[in-house]
């Protein structure tokens, strides 16, 4: 047996530099008391939110209620299970001392920590004693005790974790017992309690129940203020009491009386060289009692780490089939949780009024706010991205040892058609049912020939529209813009506008009416005349974004006739964005930056100014709605939809202003709407300085942000994959106010510079028609002989930095007048990129790039108004093979255990910085 | 019986792409023949390898009007021609090799294979104006200032035959690399370039052909290829996989068409998918609410059968059976409609008849579209198409026909839940003996068909009818296997007395509409035989005539 101390101490080094992390977790579960947040917004992980509201078996929304009523209200079969669960819980008895807390897992197993148990020898002289425990008038009763037969089964994992050790560091060890006591009693009569190591038993603030033998007394239950508030890759952070002896005992998710952990030591409050700190605040000794150590709260091994522990173990063949018995439960559940939701109106049943239940606007969507937004594929249905020989027999080749590998539900498909090349390489759509670890698997999908590349198309955080949430990361705090909120609306803020930028030659002396549009101004959009228009040419723009609303500024503007929607919903040929407000919902980005092309001119809107680019030639924009909001794409196969019916159709430009970090899957669809001709204008990102997929790719154009002064917008990104400067700091686009009513802001961002790059491609592919239409500009010719043209004609007298801007600021009148370089002098902008040595890194590094992006983005979009706390994508937990590089790439860091923790935006961000520079550098 | 009109046939199409045996092209006058064991694969796909309309067999027949469809061989028939069970004998066919291997290796474009048809014609214009054989292509800029009955007179009296050009397939206005990455951005542009054109004049262009472009989409296609022509060419082309209606692209292809000045071309719906069918109608409608002169352009199509179904009945009874599949990683979508009994004859072992019910053929909704927009329907002389099967006896069928590929997107609006798409829905409202005698009563079923459906969905005035918009569109010389007895455009002579025989007995078994008949009787219950003269004329000659009549006034009258 460990002593205490050590285990204490141990918990303290290895995890002392999250408490920042765990005190904002602490802070959250103090809000949520006080009614400042709904339950189900204190989870970050939205994967586990969405199994979790399945385990009710209930519709969504009325899951929602339910869990959110919780808290206060539990019906009263809970405390039947509870007891019965209880049973199963027994005291370990050593040479007859009470040294820890253990319960009975399978038939004849139980379950305790490594720390109380560490080795088959441990076991001589130790006994499993259940019932030790008071009846209802406070008499023992009689106690049963079993010995414990290591040679039948033993499997530990150490306290301490060691890099060599597969699943080291997770402090259980499991047990048999002699199947009759040592009165002859049979241990048949104590019902094991089977483990369950799919997600989503509980999430954060939902409250937990140890059931344990502190400092050996008889059975208790902590039944007071006992929430889960924080959490590591491995470890549970939870409040409730308990005192040594408890080590082993089982902690219970009240809201599914499913254990969800296996307790395992307080967790004290260290100082900055993680020594254990007194509630006194002075440094704690090993004399230290108990009760003078300032606690945070407890920390348990989650029960998914340990049975993915079992599952991976390497066990002599009689303890294999064992083993079986211990995950049966976990591969039932599996099937359970990939059973359709059922659907339903909201649930009645709870009396509890819901804090906070999303609400919904009406709208003719039939999208549920939660359904959608957690839309990602639930446990057991893996979807990934790979890169093969579109050839017939290669496809047939794979598709029959992948079904040899993962059983006949293999699909794998064409993840772009419409556009697809035989005999090219091309990216697939594979799925398959399958629970465990996506980003290791889809390493060891390479192993099967005929596949390149492999990705898990899991949920990715979207740049788009962080603009109004400008957060310093190393301050840890968000402060907004005071333009616009999470829900979408916003307020009008020209008091800010002209305090910031008196000093404008766009603002100067000028007329409200003219200052509004200053980005008209600083790109000479007020200047052109054309002789041919794009809608003259049928020269269209489609707008990849969260849809089009009715808002009055862009009424009749979007093209209704060619909308899609690229979400999973009942009808895709509406891409309306029916501003559903609920969890982290941000309606209107497509409105906002659709408006800069096509706003009407006049309205009734107050503060009426600006309009769109291309308002005056009767233009329509397309809008194909890929995201959902501006915070998450839920898979990449829904923007290659987008792009491959975008290609399809003929349409000629694209504008993107939403960012992922790079991935196979958009490298690819760059590459691909290039070859194919089509100008794919893409925002340079924002608030992460390095330019963002899609614009980093050499296909796309990539456009940075400048503001009323001609300086760079300090938000936007830059590098040498920039093209071009346009206004995104500061432009007046439509917005909402807090009451619903339709108004203007002041608003940030790359996403407002790129539409102008669209309207300028139109304006010019219409200027240049007859020479472009010539056979020799087909293909990325035509790409390439916009980029030159947009270079050639970039107004160059600006405050713009020297690098990372392009070629400067967007000149459309001086553009127009640039006609398309003769097509043999353009250059193909793949060449001199290596995309092997891309693809090979990317194959490697994508993991972590997603990992860190998705932690960073979750970070920065946390605010506080509406009660919605940071959302963050599933697949945040590094593969072990993540893992180990993130070992070699951060080996002096502090996490290098685990270090997939949100260590502070800030560190990811860096993270995300360096993991992005060596993956775009390895193509050049 | 004195003249004929063909809505839709080859003149040179095989003379372009064949060479004789000693490797030189096939001269005017001689038909493409072939030999040996040429001649035998020739009998097996049913004939599509030898002449079915050439000058000289069009010199001895009784065509004097009519429709020549130019177009540039497909990718998918130029990429595997003839590896039967995987033998190559495409060494066997008297194929031109330098044709199809620059179509094959992507060396051209179909553009510029187009134009060498067109040059090919115009070239050997004056050779074909002389007799025997007195061909001359119509255009319209040398009828203008000539009166209906001028035109009228000029085109009959005489012994001058006159044909009008197609464009069949959009695929010939592409021009870049042939099945190559960069796509084709402007056939609209290409399109305009032959309508600007004074030497050449074209009545109508099909949006689709036989095969996905993909270097530029249009619009969805339908299946079209029979079983053994697929083994034959064995291309996945052939296949609709995607595609959902008309793309913007052909949207510009059919605006560009219809709104052109002084040229405009009438679109042939032939090849369109069903879906992309419903949409081109309407498109149609939208199209004529800024340009009013589209609503004079009639609805088309040259060579079709009917499914026998109400496209209402068919997809809100789920006439078919269907799965959606992943082939080879492309998800497709496959739908078996049920054999559709159409008739019978009074031959005692194989009495039933069937229709085609795939979609490339028109529902009963469509051929009321075509009669209300004042339009033409050719009926497709090829026996598959009309619904023969090439089993000796075909008289009892499966539940199911053969099962054909929808598009997958076009499949996930359609046929999933067996409904019509939302926006087309308002389109209609809601209406809803020997083998070779064999094929001829097919002939005449859809005629009867047609005319049925045409009686009860529409109002007709005095001297006007269903049967002003039916015609003959053969698809001679392309690739098709015709119905028996009319191997050629000679044998259409024929037609005439066999119309006369089968269609009273059509008119009496065909089980649909059976309240309303196609001919017209007697008291006595017999057939009024002036009126059955009539409509045959109209079929086979007056029809056209009317059409090439109004084309030559570029649709002002009629």
């Amino acid at each position: 047996m460990i002593p205490r101390w050590r285990v204490v101490q141990q918990v303290a080094d290895r995890f002392g530099y999250r408490e920042p992390l765990f005190k904002e977790g602490e802070k959250k579960l103090e809000k949520f008391r006080d009614g400042e947040l709904p339950l189900v917004s204190l989870e970050d992980d939205l994967n586990r939110v969405q199994l979790r509201l399945r385990r009710e078996g209930v519709s969504t929304l009325a899951a929602v209620e339910r869990i959110n009523g919780i808290a206060n209200f539990q019906d009263k079969n809970v405390l039947d299970r509870l007891s019965d669960i209880a049973r199963a819980v027994c005291r370990l008895l050593k040479n007859g001392q009470p040294i820890g807390t253990g319960f009975l897992v399978s038939d004849d197993i139980i379950i305790t920590n490594h720390h109380v148990i560490e080795s088959p020898q441990d076991a001589a002289n130790m006994l499993a004693q259940f019932e030790f425990e008071l009846d209802i008038n406070q008499i023992p009763k009689k106690a049963s005790c079993f010995k414990l037969n290591a040679s039948k089964f033993f499997l530990t994992s150490t306290l301490e974790y060691n890099a060599d050790i597969l699943n080291s560091g997770l402090d259980f060890t499991l047990i048999a017992l002699e199947p009759f006591g040592t009165s002859g009693e049979p241990l048949s009569g104590f019902s094991p309690v089977n483990l369950d190591g799919n997600q989503g038993k509980i999430i954060k603030g939902e409250s937990c129940v140890i059931i344990q033998h502190p400092n050996g007394l008889p059975k208790k239950v902590v039944l007071k203020d006992t929430a889960f508030f924080s959490e590591t890759d491995t470890r549970l952070i939870y409040e409730s009491d308990t005192l040594p002896g408890s080590s082993g005992s089982m902690v219970v998710g009240l809201g599914t009386c499913e254990i969800i952990a296996l307790h395992h030591s307080g967790l004290p409050r260290v100082d900055e060289q993680n020594r254990i700190l007194t509630k006194k605040g002075t440094v704690a000794t090993p004399d230290t009692p108990d009760d003078e150590i300032d606690w945070f709260g407890n920390e348990g091994i989650k029960i998914s780490k340990i049975i993915q522990a079992i599952q991976e173990s390497t066990l002599p063949p009689d303890m294999g089939k064992i083993r079986e018995t211990l995950l049966r439960k976990t591969r039932v559940v599996a099937q359970q949780l990939n059973q359709p939701v059922p659907a339903g109106p909201l649930s009645v049943s709870s009396p509890a009024k819901p804090l906070a239940a999303p609400k919904l606007i009406p709208s003719s969507s039939n999208e549920l706010a939660m359904d959608t937004a957690f839309s990602t594929s639930p446990t057991g249905q893996a979807q990934f991205l790979i890169t093969a020989h579109n050839k017939t027999a290669t496809i047939n080749q794979i598709e029959t040892v992948l079904k040899a590998v993962y059983g006949p539900n293999v699909t794998l498909s064409l993840t772009m058609p419409g556009s697809a090349v035989e005999g090219e390489i091309e990216l697939f759509t594979l799925q398959f049912p399958f629970g465990g670890d996506l980003n290791a698997e889809a390493q060891n999908l390479l192993k099967i020939p005929g596949i390149i590349n492999a990705e898990a198309d899991t949920p990715i955080l979207l740049n788009a529209d962080t603009g109004f949430v400008v957060q310093q990361p190393a301050k840890g705090a968000g402060t907004e813009s005071g333009f616009l909120f999470d829900d979408g609306t916003g307020k009008w803020n020209e008091d800010d506008f002209i305090n910031d930028y008196a000093e404008s030659k766009y603002y100067k002396g000028m007329p409200e009416l003219t200052y509004r549009k200053w980005n008209w101004a600083a790109t000479n959009f007020d200047k052109i005349r054309l002789v041919k228009t794009p809608s003259e040419c049928g020269i269209q723009i489609v707008q990849f974004d969260t849809g089009f609303t009715d808002h009055s500024k862009v009424k009749g503007g979007f093209d209704l006739d060619h909308d899609f929607n690229f979400l999973d919903t009942d009808d895709p040929t509406v891409a309306a964005d029916p501003r559903t407000i609920g969890l982290g919902k941000q309606p209107g980005h497509g409105t906002r930056t659709g408006s800069l092309l096509i706003g009407n001119r006049n309205t009734l809107i107050p503060h009426e100014g600006n309009c769109g680019l291309l308002a005056d030639y009767q233009f329509k924009l397309i809008p194909y709605r890929i995201a959902e909001t501006v915070v998450i794409i839920n898979r990449q196969q829904q923007l290659a939809s987008a792009l491959d019916m975008a290609i399809s159709q003929g349409f000629d430009i694209i504008t993107m202003s939403m960012g992922l970090p790079p991935t196979i899957a958009t490298a690819k669809m760059a590459k691909k709407a290039y070859e194919k001709g089509i100008i794919w204008c893409c925002a340079a990102g924002n608030e992460v300085q390095a330019v963002v997929a899609p614009a980093v790719y050499p296909g796309t154009i990539a456009v940075a942000a400048s503001n009323p002064l001609d300086r760079e917008w300090s938000g936007s990104s830059r590098g040498s994959a920039v093209d071009i400067t346009a206004p995104g700091e500061a432009v007046y686009v439509p917005i909402w106010t807090a009451d619903q009513k339709e108004d203007f802001a002041y608003g940030n961002g790359t996403s407002y510079a790129t539409p102008h790059i669209a309207a300028a491609a139109a304006c010019w592919l219409a200027t240049y028609q007859d020479v472009l239409s010539k056979p020799e500009y087909s293909g990325w010719k035509r790409v390439e002989a916009f980029r030159v043209a947009l270079g050639k004609s970039a107004r160059r007298e600006n405050d713009l930095p020297r690098k990372g801007f392009g070629h400067g600021m967007l000149d459309v009148e001086k553009l127009l007048k640039t006609p398309p370089e003769p097509a043999k002098n353009l250059v193909d902008a793949y060449n001199g990129w290596n995309e092997s040595a891309f693809f090979a890194t990317l194959q490697g590094y994508g993991e972590l790039a997603k990992t860190y992006w998705n932690k960073f983005h979750g970070w920065l979009f946390g605010t506080k108004r509406g009660g919605q706390e940071s959302l963050s994508a599933t697949g945040d937990t590094l593969s072990p093979f993540g893992k180990q590089l993130e070992n070699s790439l951060f080996a002096n860091q502090p996490s290098r255990f685990e270090s997939v923790e949100p260590t502070g935006a800030e560190t990811a961000l860096k993270r995300f910085q360096v993991v992005n520079s060596i993956v775009e550098n390895s193509a050049r | 019986m004195e003249k004929l009109f063909d809505f839709h046939f080859h003149l040179l199409f095989k003379h372009l792409i064949t060479v004789n045996q000693a490797g030189k092209k096939f001269a005017l006058n001689e038909n493409v023949r072939t030999t040996g064991l040429a001649q035998f694969l020739n009998d097996i796909f049913g004939g599509p390898f030898d002449s079915q309309a050439s000058p000289k067999q069009v010199s001895e027949s009784s065509l004097r009007l009519g429709v020549i469809a130019l177009l540039s061989v497909e990718h998918a028939f130029a990429n595997r021609v003839l590896h039967v069970f995987g033998a190559d004998l495409s060494g066997v066919l008297p194929l031109d090799k330098d044709v199809f291997d620059r179509t094959k290796n992507g060396l051209t474009t179909y553009y510029a294979e187009f134009n060498k048809q067109i040059d090919f014609h115009l070239k050997t214009a004056a050779e074909l104006s002389k007799p025997p054989f007195t061909i001359e292509y119509l255009n319209r800029s040398s009828w203008a200032g000539l009166t209906e009955q001028q035109i009228t007179d000029k085109l009959t009296l005489g012994d001058k035959r006159y044909f009008s050009f197609s464009i069949e397939g959009g695929h010939n206005l592409s021009d870049v690399a042939i099945h190559q990455k960069t796509p084709s951005r402007f056939p609209e542009l290409k399109l305009k370039e032959l309508q600007d054109r004074a030497d050449v004049d074209f009545i109508s262009i099909n949006l689709c052909h036989l095969s996905h472009i993909p270097e530029q989409t249009l619009g969805g296609f339908a299946q079209g290829l029979n079983k053994t022509s697929q083994l034959a060419f064995s291309s996945e082309d052939f296949m609709p996989k995607t595609g959902l209606g008309l793309t913007e692209l052909g949207k510009k292809v059919i605006r560009q068409a219809l709104t052109h000045e002084t040229k405009p071309i009438l679109i042939d719906v032939k090849h369109m998918s069903v879906y992309t069918r419903l949409h081109y109608y309407r498109f149609r409608e939208q199209l004529a609410i800024t340009n009013p002169a589209v609503e004079q352009l009639p609805i088309m199509t040259s060579h079709t059968g009917f499914t026998f179904y109400t496209l209402d009945d068919y997809l809100q009874n789920k006439r078919f059976r269907s799965t959606p599949d992943t082939e080879n990683g492309v998800p497709i979508s496959k739908v078996a409609p049920e054999n559709r009994r159409i008739g019978r004859t009074n031959d005692i072992i194989n009495k039933g008849l069937f229709g085609n019910p795939w979609t490339i053929n028109l529902f009963d909704e469509e051929i009321v579209e075509i009669m209300l927009s004042k339009g033409l329907i050719g009926i497709s002389l090829d026996q598959r198409i009309l619904g023969a099967s090439n089993l000796a006896i075909d008289s009892n069928r499966d539940p199911f026909f053969e099962e054909e590929y929808i598009a997958r997107p076009e499949w996930e609006k359609m046929f999933r839940d067996g409904k019509l798409p939302g926006a087309t829905e308002s389109l209609f409202g809601g209406i809803a003996p020997s083998k070779q005698e064999r094929h001829i009563m097919l002939l005449c079923l859809h005629l009867v068909h047609a005319a049925r459906v045409g009686y009860a969905g529409l109002n007709w005035i005095e001297n006007t009818s269903p049967w002003d918009h039916l015609c003959i569109g053969s698809d001679f010389d392309g690739l098709i296997n015709p119905i028996n007895g009319f191997d050629n455009v000679i044998d259409l002579n024929k037609l005439q007395g066999q119309l006369l025989k089968y269609l009273p007995q059509a008119d009496k078994f065909l089980p649909f509409n059976t309240d309303q008949k196609a001919l017209r009787y007697k008291d006595d219950g017999t057939v009024d035989a002036a009126f059955l003269n009539q409509v045959i004329d109209q079929f086979l000659f007056n029809n056209g005539l009317r059409f090439t009549v109004r084309f030559l006034q570029n649709w002002k009258t009629g």
